[in-house]
């Protein structure tokens, strides 16, 4: 852990030092010296094998927290077929290299363009949340890294994602490709009119920031679809807002704190 | 260096480091978020005290006392200045990750090492004047305050005028002229002739050769919205307030509309973005001739109050882009008064995109006030129907706790009385705010509105209130008469037809609760009910979270931290409870001890070493009591300038008014007071100076913290400049008397044991910095009364510290 922080740290910098114009090289070169002496000549090994193991290993995690947030939830464990799939999606390949030591901690990573890709624990939740079967049909808004759209298309029929940076969707698409993901299909556009083409949908993750639930997403929900949005910050997930159209076409929402906390001491 | 001091370079180089830290300040409020800005910057403070340790090495070295390591410095200080801002922006510090990532507390170090470097050269050019010419520390310190007393106002006129990436080069430049200064005071050998004008001839050219682009955080609202292809910048606009930076986009438009119903018919129209320092975004409506583009405001849960009664006259509290205006507007009241702080908003509202928004802030029905709003309440006005207040703050920001230091006196109890106070019998206070699962500031402000309606004698309280939400947002009502069965009905209608949840009107059954939005528990509705019920102290005090009602003298309405559930929370870290803690909070513990840390190894025990190998026993006791001596001076004379600071905002209105005119009468009278020790420790020996001094520290400060609150109200209508004028002869007195006691200990010291002085310097500059900290976590806890008073019983006791041990008959 700490050699992959040393690591990370010595990227960080020759990075910053490449950005910077090369009139300030002589005052940089100190820390860059320093950094470079104390950061190991060899980087770790990273093997598939050791993956799959980080792998198993995360989901047994998320497994045991989420039997703690049962109280929210209103189940103890996450469906099998979710935890399968968040064991087999290889999670490194949505990050930058320099993070794939942190690839399956649980953690949020940051991934370029001031985006990120959500703590392993949050995706399981959401995942489980929106309750996707074979033959649904799924859209997603905000691709990011393309790690949920990979988790979505392991489970669902077709999975729709749109993403408005495009050099962010470009990576996405290709990395989804290069993963066989086939029932994925990525467009760089303005997700606040949903992908009507395609449209209904079984269900709907919006991870893009919104200020209000666009009314073309709510129209492309199929009757007793259900949509996701995480509010919060990049790096923090603070709640998780389930809205529920039901068969008559009427609209609930269901905010749930992905963690098990009371607010008033003596279990109010 | 010539006999006598350099005192108008010395002052010259003050003025340049008090401006650049000013300037800082305003710059990583642009570049990160204000109250990280605030802390880095005070920790690059350290640089005072790294300079200290470094001086006290070099003390005996020949050269120490040439003229050109004296103008290395100041020529240092000028490239630092600017190649040091450099350096930071660009590292990739991130507030949010410290928790994620093991490897953002060193990017946190290294940022205010790197920043500290310029105030480490400023530090020596000014320490080496002390060790030099200790004999003359009280005229030496008097260049320095009022040196730094011109540079907290200078920096106010130049931000006026210049974006803050070119000021860096005043600064810059400012640094050079106190080379220039110097050059002229001293006696300068060919060499240093030669590396003055080699200097000057660099940083001119660097100056030519590139304007400093400002590096954002990529998590800022204003980077982010700037990645989606054609957005771009059409308007720009800076002043001490704040950088406004206008967004356009034609191909993606934004439509920016928190709090908006599910099931509203109609959409905000094409929208330009406003930022201020690249965050707090809202939105500039275009106007469309023949459509009604406000009807989407109706919507929107802010839109309560326009159905409880009849409604004639509207106070908008914060303008932003403008949408609370139209709001008011779509409801036909015949008098809609806004009250904004930055003149620079009014005006791009009401000129500059006069054709965008169709005319629409030019109508005859709305007027502007270009005012705090406690400074607007504080004055009569005719009643309000409604009093509209939006705390919608950045969203991530807020989710995260970033904002869990900031104070701000809109929220207070006091505050609450005034907007009481301005309601006609039938208006209603109404506050929209984000969501917080667990609720955190809902409850707090309910809390404060019962606290206000009780002192208002507006009771029961239960009779008042009103809270709807919806999934995003919530709107509290607090009507100056009981709610009647008439509003009780509209606040029904008005929730079924836009798919909001009643969370607490009077009279209202359990069931009507959690019906749309739905909650693990009716938290809102349950909360509510028992801060109305006699319970509500047990309730506040059982919370997890800090929901006590902010005052004026605690004015932190962000700040909900308990360390009774830190222990829990931190339990929760991995499994989803990271948003449930407040970061902001823990960042300032933790910079405190890392500042502690830090400061022990760079200044305290290298020099104790140092010191103990080359002084005589005997003296080690003499040592440490200066020691003890210098870090009380450090701390209670910035615990009593930040107060001041916090409180004259009450009357100033402005923060950063607030904080020129403190530091200028602080600076400038404590300069005067340490020039006129020089000739009262002639007349009458220390001892008698020293406490006098301090018993008048003790008095004064006293009387103004009590008087505060009088001065302030019997003169709340005088125009700014009157205030601004008596604000510093208000703090003229103590000032002067703050300005005594570190060059008499200085002057002494230089006397008794003259090797000590750098490190003396140092040390002092370390407490300066820890003061900093500590007055914000004591403020916090204690109100900023309390924090006076800890300054005037750390002044006692340097007093004590002073007449007992360093001037007692056996030490002279």
């Amino acid at each position: 852990m700490i050699t992959g922080n040393v690591m990370m740290a010595g990227k960080q910098f020759v990075a910053l030092v490449s950005k910077l114009p090369t009139k300030y090289l002589p005052l940089t070169a100190f820390f860059v010296s320093f950094l470079l002496a104390i950061t190991p000549t060899q980087g770790e090994e990273f093997s598939e094998q050791a993956f799959t193991k980080a792998r198993v290993s995360m989901v047994e995690t998320i497994a045991e927290e989420v039997r703690l947030t049962q109280l929210y939830l209103n189940k103890d464990a996450l469906d099998i077929p979710v935890l399968n799939v968040l064991r087999k999606v290889p999670r490194h390949h949505f990050v930058p290299q320099d993070l794939w030591s942190h690839a399956y901690e649980n953690r949020p990573l940051p991934i370029g363009f001031g985006q990120t890709i959500s703590q392993p624990y949050i995706v399981a939740i959401m995942t489980d949340l929106i309750k996707i079967k074979k033959n649904h049909r799924v859209l997603e808004i905000g691709t990011g890294s393309g790690y949920q759209a990979a988790i979505l298309a392991e489970l669902a029929k077709e999975v729709y994602s749109i993403e408005i940076i495009e050099a962010l969707g470009q990576q996405a698409k290709s990395r989804l490709a290069s993963l066989d993901y086939h029932n994925v299909e990525v467009r760089i556009a303005d997700g606040y009119y949903g992908w009507e083409e395609k449209a209904p949908f079984d269900a709907i993750i919006v991870t893009a920031v919104a200020s209000h639930v666009p009314p073309a997403l709510i129209k492309q929900l199929k009757p007793n679809g259900l949509m996701i949005m995480p509010l919060g910050s990049r790096f923090m997930t603070q709640q998780l807002v389930v809205i529920t159209k039901s068969s008559d076409g009427n609209l609930s929402t269901r905010q749930i704190l992905p963690v098990r906390f009371v607010p008033l001491t003596g279990g109010h | 260096m010539e006999a006598k001091p350099p005192y108008y370079s010395v002052f010259c180089i003050s003025a340049a480091a008090l401006a650049y830290e000013i300037l800082l300040i305003r710059l990583f409020s642009i570049i990160q978020w204000h109250h990280y800005a605030q802390l880095i910057i005070s920790l690059a403070l350290l640089g005072y005290g790294v300079s200290g340790t470094f001086l006290s090495f070099i003390a005996a070295k020949p050269w120490l006392n040439r003229s050109w390591f004296y103008m290395s410095n100041l020529v240092l200080f000028s490239l630092s200045a600017v190649i040091c801002f450099l350096l930071a922006q660009n590292l990739a510090f991130s507030p949010e990750e410290l928790i994620w990532d093991n490897w953002q507390p060193f990017l946190l170090l290294t940022l205010y090492l790197v920043l500290s470097i310029p105030f480490f050269f400023a530090a020596n050019a000014i320490g080496i004047t002390f060790v030099l010419h200790g004999e003359r520390a009280p005229h030496i310190y008097a260049a320095d305050l009022l040196g730094a007393s011109l540079g907290s106002v200078l920096i106010l006129i130049i931000l006026w005028s210049t974006f803050p990436n070119q000021a860096l080069y005043l600064i810059s430049a400012l640094g050079l002229c106190a080379l220039l200064i110097a050059m002229l005071e001293l006696s300068v050998e060919w060499p240093a002739k030669l590396l003055v004008l080699t200097a000057i001839s660099a940083c001119v050219l660097l100056m030519n050769y590139s304007s400093i682009p400002l590096v954002m955080s990529p998590y800022k609202d204003l980077t982010q919205t700037l990645r989606i292809s054609d957005a771009k910048i059409i308007s720009k606009h800076t002043s001490p307030l704040g950088l406004i930076q206008v967004v356009e986009n034609n191909v993606v438009p934004f439509r920016h509309a928190p709090g908006l119903s599910m099931l509203a018919n109609s959409l905000p129209p094409k929208q330009l973005a406003m930022f201020i320092d690249g965050g707090s975004m809202t939105a500039i409506d275009q106007h469309t001739p023949k459509i009604d583009n406000n009807a989407y405001l109706a919507h929107i849960s802010s839109a309560l109050p326009y159905h409880l009664g009849e409604n004639k006259r509207a106070l908008i509290v914060g303008v932003g882009g403008g949408s609370a205006i139209l709001q008011a507007q779509h409801h036909k009241l015949n008098t809609v008064d806004a009250v904004e702080s930055n003149n620079q908003i009014i005006d791009l509202l009401k000129n500059e995109f006069m054709q965008f928004n169709g005319n629409a802030f030019n109508q005859q029905n709305i007027h502007f006030y270009n005012d705090e709003i406690r400074g607007y309440i504080s004055q009569p006005h005719l009643p309000y129907d409604v009093i509209q207040i939006s705390a919608l703050n950045s969203f991530g920001a807020s989710s995260a706790g970033l904002y869990a230091l900031s104070e701000g006196y809109n929220f207070t109890i006091e505050a609450f009385s005034d907007y009481l106070n301005l309601l006609s019998p039938n208006g209603k206070l109404a506050i929209t705010l984000w969501n917080e699962l667990p609720p955190k500031k809902t409850l707090k402000l309910v809390a404060t509105a019962i606290a206000a309606l009780k002192n208002s004698g507006e009771t029961p309280a239960q009779n008042h209130l009103a809270l709807i939400r919806n999934w995003q947002t919530s709107t509290l009502i607090v009507k100056k008469s009981p709610i009647s069965n008439v509003d009780i009905n509209a606040i029904k209608q008005f929730c079924k037809l836009g798919l909001f949840d009643t969370a607490y009107y009077p009279g209202m059954p359990t069931h009507e609760t959690n019906r749309y939005n739905i909650l693990h528990q009716a938290y809102y509705y349950d909360a509510v009910k028992a801060l109305l019920s006699d319970n509500s102290n047990a309730f506040i005090k059982n919370y997890k979270y800090n929901i006590q009602p902010a005052t004026d003298d605690k004015p932190f309405a962000d700040h909900f931290f308990k360390w009774s559930a830190f222990p829990e929370l931190l339990d929760l870290l991995g499994k989803g409870g990271m948003p449930l803690i407040q970061w902001g909070y823990i960042l300032l513990l933790f910079t405190l001890v890392q500042a502690l840390i830090l400061g022990i190894i760079l200044i305290i025990l290298p020099l104790w070493f140092k010191r103990f190998n080359s002084t005589p026993k005997k003296h080690s006791t003499l040592v440490a009591n200066y020691l003890a001596y210098f870090v009380c001076l450090g701390l209670a004379f910035l615990f009593i300038e930040i107060v001041f600071i916090q409180k004259f905002i009450l009357f100033l209105s402005y923060p950063v008014y607030s904080s020129a005119a403190v530091l200028l009468a602080f600076l400038l009278f404590a300069g005067l007071g340490s020039m006129a020790s020089q000739s009262l420790l002639s007349r009458f020996g220390y001892n008698k100076v020293l406490n006098y001094a301090v018993f008048s520290i003790a008095i004064l400060s006293l009387i103004t913290i009590v008087t505060f609150d009088f001065i302030f109200t019997l003169l709340a209508a005088a125009p700014s400049p009157v205030k601004f004028g008596i604000s510093v002869l208000i703090i003229a007195p103590l000032a002067y008397c703050m300005g005594m006691p570190f060059p008499i200990g200085l002057k002494r010291l230089k006397e008794v044991l003259p090797s000590l002085v750098p490190w003396i310097w140092g040390a002092n500059g370390f407490a300066s910095v820890l003061s900093a900290i500590l007055a914000s976590i004591l403020a916090i806890h204690f109100g900023f009364t309390s924090v006076i008073i800890f300054a005037i019983c750390i002044y006692v006791i340097a007093a004590i510290i002073f007449t007992r041990k360093l001037c007692t008959a056996n030490t002279l």
